[in-house]
């Protein structure tokens, strides 16, 4: 069930309406419920593994607060973490290892003859790994006490609008509000149905409609010359932005309307002038889960600056493997970690000067780097990777075909840039929700004419539910 | 308070629809605009063919990739010295009304040597409406609103999507059947089974299953007749032809039956462009059974599209002195009556058929093009609206011959046909995806200079094969929407094949 489906629609209408009707106690169980036939929908076997990962960690934390000795305790985390891991390697990775394990043979002459399963991804399943993950270390670490309701707990790791694609959230942030009652007020509502109409108008018109410059140039055959390439990386910066951002804020608005606080997962992060900045914009959810449970953990950047790096390439690498099992992937981790680390140095090496870039030209300077690292993401192959930074360098030559697809990309982001400048200029996300209503009511027609008359109307997948 | 939170409720979605309305009017505006600046390139000598694609939506929208466009390269792929320049001159939601009225305007202005039209789907509207009482006028109202068809195509797509699961229950059905055929092979079975293939459009296992039939039983009429209709649909006349004689020497001796084989067999014959062939079926029919209504009428249509006017009209006579309930040849006579110089007389005679069954809409449509011609302006206007007042009476009566054209449609396809033929340019009629060209033939009935495209079998088959999806990215019309560029390369090369044959 995508959100931006008819079946989305009248599931969340009919989810609503029962919602508003019902106590604490009921609302939980009846957001539970909507919740496994949400998830089920796409395939009900995939239930099954969210329930044994649920009960499972739900056990685990148990057992973790329950025990006293400190080595004992650790050594039950550690356990968990395995199991967790495990899990999500063989429904993610597993394939990846194998078929890189032959290449890795069969270049000197040996044929390893392992099997190949037919895996099918469960949808979400990095996304709810983390979360639970994060509940045992986290009791383990005595920053929460363990529920002893599993329907609560489950309703945490399984709440239908953060469930497939994020953001993923704390304990100490969700659980909180399962088992507290909640207040829905009219207030609310309004801000959830903002959300959820603005993160339809980046995902139908903005995402969908940028997927269609993007696709054809990745898909390979006809070779494109550099501006068109160009164009192609802009717009997909844009398009996976939109997608996920659309996602989550209609994740965020669904929440408001059900009276819950769903965090911010991005903050504007092509405004970011540095990696670092990036990464407190970027899928804020995942950098700051990496960050305190990875980063720090590994000794964050209390060690020398050797161990500062490595630990920051560990965490990209991963965070990169962590997008799916490719080479790509874990190629674009270590370019913005390789970043994070360039960017240290610079810092650190650079003598106090009065001296400083214009904040826009630093802006668009980083920018360009980042779309580099989308290259690396959105790429086929790395043969692909090559051909197109070939095609970047000598290959720039503006022609008729190009520039329209300049125009055309440029026509796409219009809007949305420039309610991001207002975002950015009035340091307030909700910028457009706190117009004037005049302006306010115009603005919405604007974009209802756009999802309507030029948006791609079949609801396509969500680049993020792949991950 | 209360009253104030209303009021401003109310003002915000005045503001807006308004807003909408402006960016949709604004957009086409610049749509046309740019379409514009794209037709008025042409070369400056005139030794190449100009096509003039005239239509709605279907027609302009695609860019790159519309029907139009594809049709130039289709159309200019083997050519070497005459090439051919294709003017996009479709206009988003216009009507047949609107482009009957401009359709001069533009000859003059694009000089074509031929004009394609794919026109009638957004005639829902229509200029007559003022006469149906207050909800009408309401309803006319919203309709010239942009954000009207806006809200109207999104409802379409959104909540019309039933197609699909009734081809689901259908193969589900037939999956059974196909169960029981295979527990007792025979001839009938494998008849009925093909029935069903036919019924959800899979036109190969349909041949197939006709063939296995005909391997058990080679005398098995049905079997033949079918295989005949099949490849007649196909457009495969060569193989359609032989078949339907099989089905002919075969069938039994009773009437009805035999006379509908003879009219299958001699309607192939006339669609392969063989008459003579034709006629002589239809004279077999006649000697075969002598007083049975059917072939008269039959082969007087065939006179009529040879222009034969003075056996038309006696074959006419004779089929209604034999069945003169059948008051569609009425109108046909009408016609012969006309094309001698009897106005008077053909007035008269569409007046005794609307007596005689004043439900058919066709025959008013009819009646007024003879009130136009014996100057009686009004007079025709007002049958006109009887049409069409009677269309919206009882759309659902099946004694209306109109085939789902409201009369005014008819009326525009018409005079499009008249400024053509008076000077002299080819008209390509092009039916709709997935829809049947047979109305359209009889809207444009007799031929005279037109040629049509059928784009029922083969979208059918390439939807069934591929999906929906890949051919169309709505469904605007219900069973069909605005193509894909997979879709309009369809469309264009089955243009493309009329054209090239036109020109040759």
């Amino acid at each position: 069930m995508l959100f931006n489906s008819l079946l989305f629609f009248v599931f969340f209408v009919l989810v609503y309406s029962g919602y508003l009707f019902l106590n604490h106690k009921w609302q939980n169980r009846w957001l539970l419920a909507a919740s496994c036939i949400f998830y089920g929908a796409w395939d009900w076997r995939f239930l099954a593994l969210l329930f044994v990962s649920t009960s499972l960690d739900y056990i685990f934390a148990l057992r973790v607060d329950e025990l006293k000795d400190p080595r004992k305790r650790k050594a039950f985390v550690v356990f968990s973490v395995v199991v967790n891991l495990v899990i999500l390697g063989f429904f993610k990775y597993f394939n990846f290892f194998i078929t890189s394990l032959t290449n890795f043979f069969s270049h000197f002459g040996i044929n390893l003859p392992l099997p190949a399963l037919n895996i099918i991804l469960p949808i979400g399943i990095s996304f709810y790994t983390f979360q639970s993950m994060s509940y045992v270390i986290d009791v383990y670490r005595q920053e929460i006490k363990p529920t002893r309701r599993w329907a609560d707990y489950a309703l945490f790791v399984s709440f239908f609008p953060h469930l497939v694609a994020g953001p993923i959230m704390r304990a100490k942030q969700l659980l909180v509000q399962v088992i507290e009652p909640r207040i829905v007020t009219l207030s609310k509502f309004y801000e959830g149905c903002f959300l959820i109409f603005w993160g339809l108008f980046e995902k139908i018109f903005v995402a969908d409609n940028l997927a269609k410059i993007v696709n054809p140039i990745f898909a390979g055959g006809p070779t494109y010359n550099g501006v068109e390439v160009l164009v192609a990386l802009y717009a997909f910066a844009f398009q996976i932005f939109c997608d996920f951002d659309g996602y989550s804020n209609m994740a965020r608005g669904l929440g408001k309307c059900l009276g819950f606080e769903i965090m911010i997962n991005f903050h504007l992060p092509y405004f970011a002038t540095n990696p670092r900045e990036f990464w407190q914009r970027w899928h804020i959810s995942l950098s700051t889960w990496l960050k305190d449970y990875l980063y720090v953990p590994l000794g964050g950047n209390r060690g020398s600056t050797l161990l500062t790096f490595r630990n920051l390439s560990v965490t990209m690498l991963l965070g990169g493997l962590w997008h799916g099992a490719s080479w790509t992937f874990v190629l674009w981790g270590a370019y913005h970690g390789l970043l994070l680390i360039g960017h240290r140095l610079i810092s650190s090496l650079r003598a106090p000067s009065n001296f400083a870039w214009p904040k826009i030209i630093k802006v668009v300077f980083f920018f360009h780097l980042v779309i580099l690292g989308w290259l690396l993401f959105r790429a086929q192959s790395l043969s692909q990777v090559e051909q197109m930074m070939h095609a970047l360098m000598f290959n720039f030559y503006i022609n008729k075909e190009s520039g329209f697809l300049f125009w055309k990309f440029l026509a796409i982001i219009s809007f949305l840039l420039a309610v991001q400048i207002g975002q950015y200029k009035t340091n307030d996300l909700m910028f457009l929700y706190r117009r004037h209503w005049v302006t306010k009511t115009i603005a919405y027609a604007v974009m209802m004419y756009l999802i309507i008359g030029w948006g791609a109307m079949k609801a396509e997948e969500f680049i993020y539910f792949q991950f | 308070m209360i009253s104030k939170v209303i009021s401003k409720a109310f003002l915000r979605i005045f503001i807006f629809l308004v807003v909408i309305e402006l960016l949709l009017r604004l957009g086409g505006f610049v749509f046309l605009a740019l379409q514009e600046r794209q037709n008025k390139i042409l070369p400056g000598a005139r030794a190449e063919y100009r096509v003039l694609c005239l239509g709605e939506s279907t027609t302009a929208l695609g860019g790159e990739d519309s029907y139009p466009n594809q049709l130039e390269k289709i159309l200019n792929l083997g050519q070497t010295q005459t090439g051919f320049k294709v003017i996009n001159k479709g206009i988003p939601s216009a009507t047949t009304t609107h482009i009957a009225l401009h359709v001069e305007e533009y000859l003059n202005e694009y000089q074509p040597d031929i004009v394609v039209a794919m026109l009638g789907i957004n005639d829902h509207v229509s200029p007559l409406k003022e006469h149906n009482g207050l909800i009408a006028v309401a309803k006319g109202f919203f309709e010239h609103f942009n954000t009207y068809d806006l809200a109207r195509s999104l409802w379409l797509r959104l909540f019309h999507q039933d197609i699909n699961e009734k081809n689901e229950r259908a193969e589900k059905q037939i999956q059974k059947i196909e169960v029981d055929v295979a527990r007792a092979p025979s001839a009938e079975n494998y008849t009925k089974l093909a029935g069903m293939y036919r019924a959800v459009n899979k036109s190969e296992q349909e041949r197939e299953t006709l063939l296995k039939a005909l391997s058990l039983d080679p005398n098995d009429y049905q079997a033949w007749g079918y295989l005949g209709l099949h490849y007649k649909r196909l457009g495969d006349y060569q193989n359609a032809a032989p078949a339907l004689e099989k089905m002919v020497a075969l069938s039994p001796n009773t009437g009805d039956s035999k006379v509908a084989a003879y009219a299958e067999l001699a309607d192939c014959y006339r669609l392969w462009g063989k008459p003579r062939d034709s006629e002589r079926v239809y004279l077999e029919s006649i000697h075969f059974l002598p007083n049975h209504p059917g072939a008269y009428g039959c082969l007087a249509n065939l006179y009529l599209e040879e222009k034969r006017y003075d056996e038309a009209e006696k074959l006419y006579e004779k089929q209604i002195s034999i069945n003169p309930n059948a008051v569609l040849f009425y109108g046909k006579l009408a016609h012969c009556y006309r094309r001698h110089g009897r106005h008077l007389a053909a007035e008269r005679l569409l007046q005794q058929a609307i007596k005689f069954n004043p439900k058919v809409a066709v025959l008013y449509v009819e009646l007024s093009l003879c009130l136009q011609e014996n100057k009686k302006d009004r007079e025709a206007q007002a049958v006109l609206n009887q049409a069409w007042e009677l269309q919206t009476e009882s759309s659902d009566d099946p004694n209306l011959d109109n085939d789902g054209y409201n009369p005014q449609t008819a009326a525009n396809f018409q005079k499009i046909k008249n400024v053509l033929s008076q000077t002299k340019i080819p008209l390509v009629i092009v039916q709709y995806p997935m829809r049947d060209i047979n109305p359209l033939k009889k809207i444009f009935y007799p031929a005279g200079d037109v040629h049509f495209v059928d784009n029922k079998t083969i979208f059918e088959h390439a939807v069934r094969k591929d999906g929906y999806d890949e051919y169309f990215t709505d469904r605007f019309a219900g069973d069909f929407g605005h193509c894909t560029a997979k879709g309009n390369r369809l469309l264009a090369g089955n243009i493309a094949r009329v054209i090239e044959k036109i020109f040759k």
